[in-house]
């Protein structure tokens, strides 16, 4: 696993984590625990985003145009060889 | 309106090539129980939802339901990859290929096209909902299937994760439908269709 991949997996486990908290909301809105834990992960999670995006490569269409944002491997891409 | 993340929900890594496989994963990007009509399904259906819960999981979900389209349409991709004429005739992938190459096509894993006919937004919360809930087990039947049928650790791992957001989904709309009919009068949830006749929540 390349270096981005694994960044990418990590960043990647935090939004799942956060999601799945996000759709429990959405039928319970009133259990406060939660929407605290959620919003605990959610800092963690924009912070290590800042960081993928600043090593890495730009996640939005906001963050980056042209070639920065043409830029492969594209989401369903693979490396053909792990150089 | 919708942002694109350049990312997919769970990864997809796919060392070897496999036509066969990739004809029958199809059917998740346009068949029958597939996700193109899984999101489209919830994100037509949200615009006759009278409650907040549900107008919120209908676009959460079928939101989360265009990242797996994007899943699908990666794994097909990859399992086509790089195929000789000789490798596509012995899979059997021939009749796929000669309408559309190695295309991403919604089509079923028999070759019917996407119909929107597979699903339905008719306008009525316990209607909507009981399809949903039903969908979601279908998708969940197909995904099993496709587990009986593919050995490829690297095809099976995103396709586990997909089985298991069907049944999160399925909990989750069926807590939806329970916060609807708690506003619903309860000798008679079907009095009256809360999203077509106004003021009759309890």
């Amino acid at each position: 696993m390349t270096k981005t991949e694994s960044m990418l997996r990590k960043l990647s486990a935090l939004q799942f984590a956060l999601w799945e908290m996000h759709l429990y909301l959405d039928t319970h809105p009133w259990d406060l625990s939660m929407l605290e834990s959620h919003n605990r992960a959610s800092a963690k999670y924009k912070q290590l985003r800042k960081e993928f995006e600043e090593n890495y490569y730009p996640l939005t269409a906001d963050r980056a145009h042209g070639v920065e944002w043409l830029k492969g491997p594209w989401p369903w891409e693979i490396e053909e060889c792990d150089c | 309106m919708f942002v694109y993340e350049k990312k997919l929900q769970y990864p997809v890594k796919i060392k070897n090539p496999n036509p066969k496989y990739a004809q029958i994963i199809i059917s998740q990007y346009g068949g029958p129980d597939g996700e193109l009509g899984a999101s489209l399904r919830y994100l037509s259906q949200r615009f006759a939802m009278p409650f907040d819960e549900v107008k919120g999981l209908l676009t959460d979900i079928g939101t989360e339901e265009l990242g797996h389209l994007e899943m699908i349409g990666a794994i097909v991709y990859q399992l086509t990859r790089n195929l000789t004429e000789d490798e596509i005739k012995k899979a059997g992938f021939d009749a796929y290929f000669v309408d559309h190459t190695t295309g991403v096509y919604p089509s079923s894993a028999a070759g019917v096209p996407f119909t929107a006919a597979y699903i339905q937004s008719k306008g009525d919360i316990i209607t909507d909902l009981a399809e949903d809930l039903a969908a979601e087990q279908k998708a969940r039947t197909t995904y099993d299937n496709i587990l009986r049928l593919v050995d490829d650790p690297d095809v099976r791992e995103p396709i586990k994760f997909l089985r298991a957001r069907e049944i999160v989904h399925f909990q989750r709309f069926g807590e939806g439908l329970r916060l609807a009919t708690d506003k619903l009068n309860e000798k008679n949830f079907y009095a009256f269709n809360p999203s077509f006749d106004k003021h009759c929540n309890k």
